[in-house]
């Protein structure tokens, strides 16, 4: 069994414990993950996991991205590499917070198409509920013959993160759960 | 040779055989109307088919009577404990089961291998040493000092989080036991741990304790489960009995305490000037009163007392104990009035919960009370105390642990506020759900975590109506979950890993969407959409007050809400929570069809299937869609009168003029196809749009897939032209994928283009 390939593993934990920064010791996030199983948390549960819907929009020659992440998850990881000062909500400034953003999916999203790796454009991201969605697109893709996301998103500060990536391209649809023993799916349209 | 060569092509004749008979299997009953006979238990004199508990229901009950030492300096608490055992079942007992949770805990505690793991391809050097260069663990758990009845040792035996004592003679039934415990544990850090209870340590090294599941705890004895002795792994919470309990806890002279029942000793541990504040509060129906200002709350923080005082609390009916205690905490309170009672509405929280805390804590509860009261029964404890607790969210009989805490400088985002409000009605929910309908939770978490955050949104959106500034900027309390669209994205997730609502706690994927968000939008969907609100409140109603201090069974929900309505629900059952099925439902076609007097080639065959060899000899009106050979332009926008004469004839011959008057004669006649890809059958909600712009919303039951399970079709007899046509328009039930929603087929904008376009320029 490979390291965290059942979503049951993904430790769950209150929201505020990662909002403030100085919680946010090495130690005490290895503390968390080994611990939290157990004494797990109460009556808000939540998990290690981002959602992404990848569709490959013909027409507009692009691949529209919109993936889901946890606020506190987000804010947690750009605190630690940016800004510990910087909260991911409406209230801050929202130009250092792109920022930030861009260059993090950058660095953590990596998408090659057709052996080439593409660099990504941010359309912008709003904010719903626990979640900021964030939207990114990969423009110019005229034809795909082969496909592959490769995403650490997040896992850089929770090494348990899964990132869930559903994936349209033409007729195909595929579904991948990259963790940080597999991050990467691979899809084939010349066979 | 010959005889095997024989044989194998008498074999693949006969197989040949079979292939060309292609007569299907039989089948058993696979209706997804079929009543639930195989899922749910057999009715019995215990539980009834009604869902009430039967004639000969019992339960056991646990009183206790503790002694409580918190030690400040050292985080250790030392109790003891006389718990008297009353066997109301028809059965002997050999032994009886004690719960030790703590024992989750422990140095060698087996939860922390619960999960399979493995070693990442790349690892942060940190996360490395965290997982296989460990350091020495906690020493938490229970240090059992004694077992003792009649002044003799018990025999006992621990199986890990749970205790067995074995008795001298089984307690026979009708008979009570009484036996005391002595123990000690080392209290956790829970902002560190992540633990249910234990403590905080605040900037100025002060304390803050929230404590409980600190004492051994009898386990529930039924006649479900036996003895409830699933070992407390983590996730799957509490099962235990009702009982009066006696509680003296000594703490630091300088802290405030405060906990499950009533403080009986108040003047020896309030000051006068505290009590007088009290009696305020006590008649104070408005607005909160403090007991205990920020200023002497931070006055005393400053000290650091070291002599003692016991507070002796005493609650009546209770299924568990909570306390917190610290120097540094805020309190105020106010009362409700309910017809049998007031209750009071009680905060307490350190500096660190202002200024939101003194602006909202009470706020919540007391609209907690008002909501759920009115949807279960009157509040029938004398309190309900919310505590503010780092990251916490935990709930016991009258007190409950929350988090919400603004920022340094004293500023908030709505996110805390929100957040924070949320969690105080959803922990003062519990009070209801499990407290009080007093549910299985080591076993069913969706059963008070589902019904809790049900009448949290319930709740939330009067909160909001109540308080619209606090709600500034919403057009309504902006609940995380209850909306059916807000859990679309977890039922059309990967089936791999997600399980039916009825499974136990420590067997869900994401118990936060399993055992909370689902369950509570299926609650929601049934009262807006499937039972409509007097049906569904009545029964709910009657659920709860059915199964108040008693302990229902997931099986007693489900047979209560059908029994005390009369709308079958099994169906919605199975889909909904014995199934990981989701609700996708579409239009697969629309056609318009044209009245005519003339056989058509199809009206042929089918009257020849009937022996009607010339179709001349029998009255019948035909119709044809524009795709038929007999379909001619003309037969556009004609009225069906004029179209068939055979039809005008049979309304001449057969009513009178004034009757005639009083028929409607459409002028469309359609049939729609809807289709079903989704697996759980659900009303079709359909919003037709005429060509002249009016709408008209039409519900067809759930009942209509019960013969067809993929796709039924439905014949529209209209007035006016449909121009379009829209399956469930106000997203009320939570369908996966709305592409096929509507028809003419929508060229729908994706969430990426829609984002795009909204944020052009």
């Amino acid at each position: 069994m490979s390291y965290g390939i059942f979503i049951e593993n993904d430790k769950a934990r209150f929201r505020e414990s990662v909002t403030n920064p100085c919680n946010f010791t090495m130690k005490n996030i290895i503390l968390l993950l080994l611990v939290a199983p157990l004494m797990m948390a109460v009556s808000i549960h939540k998990y290690y996991l981002s959602v992404t819907d990848l569709n490959y929009n013909a027409e507009a020659q692009s691949i529209q991205i919109v993936t889901r992440i946890f606020y506190d998850d987000l804010e947690a990881v750009i605190q630690e590499r940016y800004d510990t000062d910087i909260i991911v909500d409406a209230t801050s400034d929202q130009k250092a917070l792109d920022n930030y953003l861009i260059k993090y999916f950058q660095k953590k999203m990596l998408i090659t198409i057709n052996g080439e790796q593409r660099a990504l454009r941010f359309v912008g991201k709003k904010y719903e509920d626990d979640f900021v969605v964030c939207y990114i697109e990969v423009p110019d893709v005229k034809a795909i013959k082969t496909f592959e996301i490769e995403s650490t998103v997040l896992m850089d500060v929770f090494p348990d993160q899964k990132n869930m990536v559903h994936t349209t391209i033409g007729e195909r649809k595929k579904s991948f759960l990259l963790t940080r023993a597999n991050a990467k799916g691979l899809l084939n349209f010349t066979k | 040779m010959l005889l095997a060569a024989f044989l194998l092509l008498g074999t693949s004749t006969y197989a040949q055989e079979e292939q060309t008979q292609e007569r299907p299997m039989g089948h058993e009953n696979t209706n997804k109307f079929r009543q639930l006979y195989n899922e749910m238990s057999t009715p019995n004199e215990y539980r009834t088919a009604s869902g009430a508990p039967g004639h000969a229901y019992y339960q056991n009950t646990a009183d206790y009577k503790m002694s409580i030492n918190l030690n400040d300096d050292t985080q250790i608490i030392q109790g003891s404990e006389t718990i008297t055992y009353t066997n109301n079942s028809p059965d002997n007992l050999e032994y009886l089961w004690v719960q030790l949770d703590q024992n989750v805990r422990e140095k060698n505690s087996p939860a922390k291998e619960k999960n399979g793991e493995g070693v990442g391809a790349v690892s942060q050097p940190g996360s490395f040493v965290g997982s296989f260069m460990k350091s020495e663990p906690f020493d938490g758990g229970f240090k059992i000092q004694e077992v003792k009845a009649n002044g003799r040792d018990l025999k006992h035996t621990i199986n890990w989080t749970m205790m067995r004592i074995d008795m001298p003679q089984p307690l026979k039934a009708g008979e009570t036991y009484t036996f005391s415990i002595k123990w000690s544990y080392l209290i956790p850090e829970h902002t560190v741990d992540r633990a249910r209870s234990g403590y905080e340590t605040y900037a100025d090294g002060n304390k803050g304790y929230i404590i409980a599941q600190f004492f051994p705890r009898m386990a529930v004895y039924n006649d479900v489960e036996g003895w409830q002795n699933y070992q407390f792994w983590g996730n799957g919470e509490f099962a235990l009995p009702f009982g009066d309990y006696e509680v003296d806890i000594t703490v630091p002279k300088d802290h405030l305490l405060d906990g499950t029942g009533e403080i009986t000793n108040l003047k020896d541990v309030y000051s006068k000037e505290e009590m007088k504040r009290w009696e305020q509060a006590k008649k104070s129906y408005d607005k909160p009163v403090i007991i205990r200002t920020q200023a002497e709350a931070e006055t005393l923080a400053a000290g650091n007392v070291k002599a003692t005082q016991t507070w002796k609390l005493k609650a009546e009916n209770v299924r568990d104990f909570a306390f917190t205690s610290s120097r540094r905490y805020i309190m105020d309170a106010q009362a409700v009035k309910f017809p049998e009672r007031d209750v009071m509405a009680i905060s307490i929280y350190p500096p660190e919960g202002n200024p939101l805390w003194e602006e909202y804590s009470t706020k919540a509860i007391v609209q907690t009370l008002d909501t759920y009261s009115k949807y279960t029964f009157n509040y029938p404890y004398p309190k309900a105390i919310s505590v503010h607790a780092k990251g916490q969210g935990m709930e016991y009989p009258m007190i409950c642990w929350n988090y919400g805490r603004p920022n340094e400088d004293g500023t908030y985002s709505d996110r805390t506020k929100f957040g924070m409000i949320s969690v105080i009605i959803h922990e003062v929910g519990h009070n209801y759900f499990p407290m009080i309908v007093n549910s299985d939770e080591r076993q069913w978490g969706w059963m008070d975590e589902g019904l809790d955050t049900f009448m949290q949104f319930l709740t939330e959106q009067e909160f909001g109506q109540n308080f619209p500034d606090a709600i500034k900027g919403n057009d309504a309390y902006p609940s995380r979950r209850g909306a059916p669209s807000k859990i679309v994205g977890y039922m059309k997730g990967d089936q791999q890993y997600i399980a039916p609502i009825m499974s136990n706690p420590e067997n869900a994927f994401n118990l936060g969407a399993n055992a909370y968000g689902k369950p509570a939008t299926a609650l929601n969907i049934l009262r807006e959409t499937v039972m409509g609100h007097e049906l569904f409140d009545h029964a709910f109603k009657t659920y709860a007050q059915r199964w108040m201090f008693k302990h229902p069974s997931p099986e007693d929900f489900f047979r209560t809400m059908e029994d005390a309505s009369a709308v079958d629900l099994d169906w919605f059952w199975r889909g909904w929570f014995y199934s990981t099925e989701f609700v996708d439902i579409g239009l697969k076609e629309v056609k318009q069809y044209y009245v005519t007097d003339n056989v058509t080639e199809e009206g042929k065959q089918l009257l020849a299937r009937y022996g009607v060899t010339d179709p001349s000899t029998i009255e019948a009106i035909y119709v044809v869609d524009e795709d038929s050979p007999e379909f001619t332009e003309d037969m556009r926008g004609r009225d069906i009168l004029e179209s068939s004469t055979t039809l005008k004839e049979y309304l001449m011959d057969n009513f009178t003029p004034e009757e005639r008057a009083k028929i409607n004669t459409p002028k469309f006649l359609y049939k729609v196809v809807f289709e079903k890809p989704g697996g759980i059958p659900m009303p079709i909600i359909v919003e037709y749009e005429y060509a002249d712009g009016t709408k008209k919303k039409v519900t067809y039951p759930a009942q209509v897939w019960r013969k067809n399970d993929a796709e039924v079709s439905k014949a529209i007899a209209s007035d006016k032209e449909i121009v379009k046509i829209t399956v469930d328009p106000d997203l009320e039930t939570a369908d996966i994928d709305t592409d096929n929603n509507s028809w003419p087929k929508a060229k729908k904008l994706g969430e990426f283009d829609t984002f795009k376009n909204q944020n052009k320029g």
